[in-house]
């Protein structure tokens, strides 16, 4: 490859340099991790596990709100199913012929999970055929709260708990693990959530590098055209809006069990929960591969910073100066974190992925391979320009056609 | 069936729905100009409800104290949409959603930080004693609650005229329509959109001041009613004020009738912790015909 | 199977009632309640079953626990019978949880500071930072060991709690855990404090597992279990209306709710008395209940156990007002769950619905003017309260913050003085407690042994008049009557 002779520089898509590139960068977070499990407290392992969680959950939400454009406030319900039912088996509430008394050992719930989330979510896929943005979103967060009121249903009440949920799940580190029981259960749940955030991201990026990626991405950036182009939507829309789920329940799933229980009023199972996944994503960089990753370590994390500000004002850098030692002011928290999100928008609009990629853009670009690539680079979600490093999956406006 | 019994369902139903009613034009009246959904609408309710609790304390009549408050919403709104939601939609509409989020968060519980946690009343505009009542077919209605069907009637009505016979109301029908044509055309589509976002924030504190009196006032008044407000604008059409007149009133009524006759399908009984499963039946079983809703206008894509 | 399901009563504490300070005479009393209550209106009837655990721990008001037991050495547990000592050996570091605590003695708690409808709990934060100051000033420290107290914000969200409890835990390295608030939020993190022996104290939470002494031995519960609450509604209703007696149920649509329909749907079974009507509101539901109140007009209870949340006691009891008027032969008995039980939401009510409507507390009425002027513990608790919080009411739920860190301290305090200040001995000081505390009503008494796991047994029936609660009766002391969980 010729030198460039001006920024920026241009990398072709699967040159050396591109994967020195992709190298430094997976063995950056690899090491983070590493080290993480190696050498942060039990607490901060709990932390950055909670954030793992968030963003698998994330990584399916981008599936079908990033890449298709389809608009979803009911990943929470998903999140929620994934957890009772890995909780219904574990605790023997329903029966089943694999298990002595039916009480499951935790891991081979999750496959259980992700297939009742994939069918649950194939049928919410099902309005998404007919409705648009808003309308959609609005449906979802409805089909949420219809989740949850079920959850409660007193007719159900042997197999979901009721309003009390299921308590007492427990799921330590096996044997061959090699850890150390309850001591090491937060690094156990490190690795648990490590691993699928890998096996989600690498379904996520498959799926993408595929013709389904491609139809994907052509349904979100112009509906009619993608069908007249020969996508079946009702396919795409559906099994998208599945394997999304799927990958939410197994999340929602990992989340239960660390938590030791579900009831149906944990807020992570309601709005609050679709919400904490859309920030997530947009704040990461919607259509983005590393995007729910960020954009979940920056929920979590300042999430907690924000708190750690209403719990100690003077304490902190942020407004200490302004207040009297000892002063405790209600709600602080809640309006450091809400102060943040609107900074956030306002100044990183793109998210943190998109905005880096653009920055990054001005000095290198990833360029297709001129022979023999196949144009994958869309589907990958890397812009191969400023301009598509921009593009806009959230747009909730109905009256998006462009004028002709 | 008890007759009387029916009626008093029917009318508290109708209030209820009234005050879902009221929040969803205010969503409606920003969804035509800008195509965003205001999740902080609820908040900027709450907010003005404890200023006129304030206001009222301070000896104000609840008239006058409504008054003002109507200005502080306004006021809000306008200030949400001229600092927070303008220059982030100008580089990329998918951030505004995060960003009214955080505004939100910010206002719920600077709601909290301001005027603290502790539980207030709110006096009603209306006669509210415990005998402010008349008897309708032997039901027991109640002059406040009539009152809040009352201000839903007014206010629908100064938004037809608003929309329809000034030019005001034609700037925001051509800015619902083309945001770069009406600019073309010389409207102010800054000032429209102000004037749009203000309109809501005055509508929600209407709301919340119909509601505190019966609900009594704290800073998660609004969170339930304004999820089945947004409920009720998608149901009747995001983009139609009278849609979202009829999705609150049928929500308020769903909800009376739940509550009040829990009818069986088979062995499942529907109460009122039933109401979002039938709710979600009912918003598909009219969105999937209707996908943008009762009354909203369906705009046609082009390649 | 204990029947007191409760969780997180967080405001029973919010709620208090009269009377002068309790001396430790009271509490040699309790323990016959069976017999000697028998002029309390309500106490008469307290089931068969209750008399059994109250019988076996008679012997305990004879000796001081702690004293008894050397430092070290005696964690045979429950040697004696009666009094508890745990057992360190599963801990998963036993050497930590018999090490002595030496300079600052950290305490670490999680509850709401923000965080929407959960932010109306900020309160019970001040209340517990006002004690925790108050002690240091007062007592220079557990015996010159200075308190501290670091508190988390969970947003009530059980995740949050968790992260929190292991910054406390192992960043903040706090030797115990005290008034965490929530049902979910305390269960979601005791399995981790049991294994790693770290006390979770008087947890602001009914559920039943606070009084599991055999599995749990380091958490405890604070508040009146709702088994307590609802026996006394009932006991009151079949006594002024007779058996079969009918009462109309009104409840929030949430763990907290279905804890007190289990509870009441017992106590009515065992008192005799029928349910008529049983109607319920979801918890983010702020509109009246008047389709609700509806059905329940149409009832015609003698009696209502109404069990919202919030703002809802505020709705539920105009709503009542507004029947009543409409309805002249419509006049049931109301009760509301001691977790209403504060002015705030009863003086919040315009049409005169809540006069006349009936709650309980366990504790003194702290915003009565003259229970202040007689009462040095509440005048002092009124001023350390004020100082830390103006804004907020010091009836509601910052009197359980107070209460939750004074039995914390009074334990470490109790430890300190055996010469066994680990946290060992911080949880055997918890769990044979036999203690007045400063803000509980005359003629109750916290009370725990190695076969009574709930701590607050007792309370007081009273009615709002129109301007503040009243007595009605005596308090009713169940001491004991609850047994430990699964016992």
């Amino acid at each position: 490859m010729a030198l460039p002779s001006a920024l920026p520089f241009r990398v072709a898509r699967g040159s050396w340099q591109h994967w020195a590139g992709r190298i430094i960068l997976f063995g950056g977070v690899g090491l983070f991790l590493l080290r993480a499990s190696m050498q942060w407290n039990r607490s901060g392992q709990g932390l950055l596990t909670d954030a793992l969680i968030v963003a698998i959950a994330v990584t399916g939400l981008n599936l079908i709100t990033g890449y298709t454009g389809q608009l979803s406030l009911g990943h929470a319900a998903f999140f929620a199913i994934g957890a009772y039912v890995s909780a219904m088996l574990v605790t023997g509430k329903v029966t089943t012929p694999f298990f002595e008394e039916n009480l499951w050992t935790p891991g081979w719930t999750l496959p259980v999970v992700a297939v009742c989330c994939f069918v649950v979510g194939a049928v919410v896929g099902i309005p998404a055929l007919r409705l648009k943005g808003i309308y959609l979103a609005l449906v979802t967060i409805v089909f949420v709260e219809a989740v949850r009121s079920i959850l409660k249903y007193q007719e159900l009440v042997n197999i979901t708990g009721g309003s009390p949920g299921i308590k007492g799940l427990a799921y330590l580190p096996p044997s061959w693990t090699g850890l150390d029981g309850r001591a090491d259960l937060n690094k156990w749940f490190l690795y648990l959530a490590t691993f699928f955030l890998i096996v989600a991201s690498l379904v996520s990026s498959g799926l993408l590098r595929s013709r389904i990626g491609r139809a994907m991405v052509a349904t979100r950036d112009n509906e009619t055209a993608a069908a007249v182009m020969g996508v079946n939507l009702a396919i795409i829309k559906t099994v998208v809006f599945g394997i999304s789920a799927a990958i939410a329940g197994i999340a929602g799933s990992l989340y239960a069990l660390k938590l030791t229980l579900v009831e149906p009023d944990i807020p992570k199972f309601g709005l609050l929960g679709s919400i904490t996944l859309l920030v997530a994503l947009v704040v990461g960089g919607a259509a983005q591969q590393w995007g729910p990753f960020v954009g979940a370590m920056f929920y979590v994390f300042v999430d907690d910073y924000a708190r750690g500000v209403g719990e100690d004002p003077d304490g902190s850098w942020l407004i200490g100066w302004a207040v009297d030692s000892g002063t405790k002011i209600n709600g602080l928290g809640g309006v450091t974190f809400g102060i943040m999100l609107i900074l956030f928008a306002r100044f990183v609009p793109f998210g943190a992925v998109g905005t880096m990629r653009m920055g990054r853009a001005r000095i290198v670009q990833v360029v297709p391979q001129p022979p023999t690539s196949k144009g994958a680079a869309v589907a990958d979600g890397e812009p191969t320009s400023v301009m598509s490093a921009g593009i806009d999956t959230l747009d909730t406006s109905i009256e998006s056609e462009p004028t002709s | 069936m008890d007759f009387s019994l029916f009626v008093e369902r029917f009318i508290n139903g109708i209030a209820d729905g009234s005050i879902y009613a009221l929040l969803a034009l205010a969503l409606v009246v920003i969804f035509r100009s800008t195509g965003q959904l205001n999740f902080a609408q609820g908040e900027i309710g709450t907010m003005g409800a404890f200023f006129v609790s304030t206001l009222t304390l301070a000896g104000l009549p609840v008239v006058v104290a409504i008054l003002l408050a109507l200005v502080l919403g306004f006021a809000i709104g306008a200030g949400i949409e001229r600092v927070v939601v303008r220059p982030i939609e100008e580089r990329n509409p998918s951030a505004v959603i995060v960003a009214i989020i955080g505004v939100f968060l910010a206002i719920n519980q600077l709601t909290a930080l301001i005027w603290g946690i502790d539980a207030r009343s709110l006096p009603s505009v209306f006669p509210n004693a415990a005998d402010d009542f008349i008897t309708v077919f032997g039901a027991p209605v109640r002059i406040a609650r009539l009152g809040t069907i009352g201000v839903l009637i007014v206010v629908l009505v100064l938004l037809f005229l608003l929309f329809n016979k000034t030019k005001i109301g034609l700037g925001m029908r051509a800015v619902a329509n083309n945001q770069e044509s009406s600019n073309l055309v010389g409207i102010r589509v800054g000032m429209i959109l102000l004037l749009g976002w203000g309109l809501s924030g005055s509508i929600a504190v209407l709301a919340a001041s119909m509601l505190a009196p019966s609900a009594g006032l704290t800073g998660s008044l609004m969170l339930g009613p304004f999820l089945l407000a947004s409920v009720a604008a998608v149901l009747g059409g995001l983009d139609s004020p009278v849609g979202a007149v009829v999705g609150g009133l049928i929500i308020g009524l769903v909800q009376a009738f739940l509550v009040g006759y829990a009818p069986s399908i088979g062995s499942v009984t529907l109460t009122s912790d039933m109401l979002y499963p039938v709710m979600l039946v009912i918003l598909l079983g009219v969105l999937l015909f209707r996908p943008t809703g009762l009354f909203g206008s369906e705009k046609v894509e082009r390649v | 199977m204990v029947r007191s399901k409760k969780l997180f009563a967080l405001a029973a504490a919010g709620a208090l009632v009269l009377a002068a300070c309790g001396s430790d005479d009271d509490a040699s009393t309790d323990t016959d309640a069976p017999t000697e209550g028998t002029e309390a209106p309500a106490g008469t009837d307290a089931p068969a079953g209750t008399e059994a655990p109250m019988d076996t721990e008679a012997p305990m008001d004879t000796e001081a626990p702690m004293d008894t037991e050397a430092p070290e050495g005696t964690e045979a547990p429950a040697e004696g019978g009666e009094a508890f000592a745990v057992d360190v050996e599963a801990c998963e570091d036993p050497d930590a949880a018999t090490a002595v605590i030496e300079g600052n003695i950290k305490i670490g708690t999680s509850i709401p500071l923000s965080g929407g409808p959960a932010v109306l709990f900020a309160p019970f934060g001040a209340g517990a930072q006002a004690y925790i100051d108050y002690y240091n000033t007062e007592n220079g420290g557990v015996n010159g060991q200075q308190l501290e107290l670091i508190i988390k914000d969970d947003q009530y969200t059980a995740d949050l709690t968790k992260a929190n409890v292991d910054e406390l835990i192992f960043d903040d390295e706090v030797s115990l855990l005290g008034g965490i608030i929530g049902s979910a939020n305390n269960l979601a993190v005791q399995a981790d404090t049991t294994a790693q022996c770290v006390p979770q104290l008087y947890a602001a939470t009914g559920a039943p597992n606070w009084g599991d002494v055999e599995n749990n031995p380091w958490t405890s519960g604070l508040l009146v279990p709702y088994a307590i609450e609802a026996e006394v509604w009932a006991q009151y209703v079949a006594e002024t209306y007779g058996e079969g007696a009918t009462v109309a149920m009104f409840t929030v649509n949430n763990e907290f709710g279905a804890a007190y329909v289990e509870a009441f749907t017992e106590a009515a079974e065992a008192n005799g008395l029928e349910i008529v009507a049983e109607e319920s509101i979801e918890a983010a539901d702020s509109g009246a209940p008047s389709g609700q109140m509806t059905n329940i007009v149409a009832a015609a209870p003698d009696a209502i156990l109404a069990v919202p949340l919030g703002a809802q006691c505020i709705a539920f009891m105009t709503e009542l007002g507004n029947a009543k008027a409409a309805n002249a032969d419509f006049n049931p008995d109301t009760y509301l769950t001691a977790t209403c039980a504060n002015p705030i939401f009863f003086g919040a009510v315009a049409n005169g619905g809540s006069t006349g409507v009936y709650t309980s507390s366990n504790l003194k009425d702290v915003n009565n003017a003259d229970v202040v002027a007689s009462d040095e513990q509440v005048a002092a608790y009124i001023a350390a309260f004020t100082a830390a919080a103006p804004d907020a009411d010091p009836g509601g739920i910052g009197a359980a913050g107070w209460l939750a860190m004074e039995m914390t301290v009074q334990a470490i305090q109790e430890a300190a003085d055996a010469g066994n200040l680990s946290r060992q001995g911080i949880i055997d000081a918890v769990r044979n407690v036999d203690y007045t505390a400063s803000l509980l009503r005359d003629g109750l008494n916290f009370k725990m042994s190695a076969e009574d796991g709930y701590i607050a047994e007792g309370t007081q029936l009273t009615q709002w008049d129109g301007t503040g609660f009243v007595d009605v009766g005596e308090v009713v002391d169940l001491e004991g009557s609850l047994g430990v969980y699964g016992g």
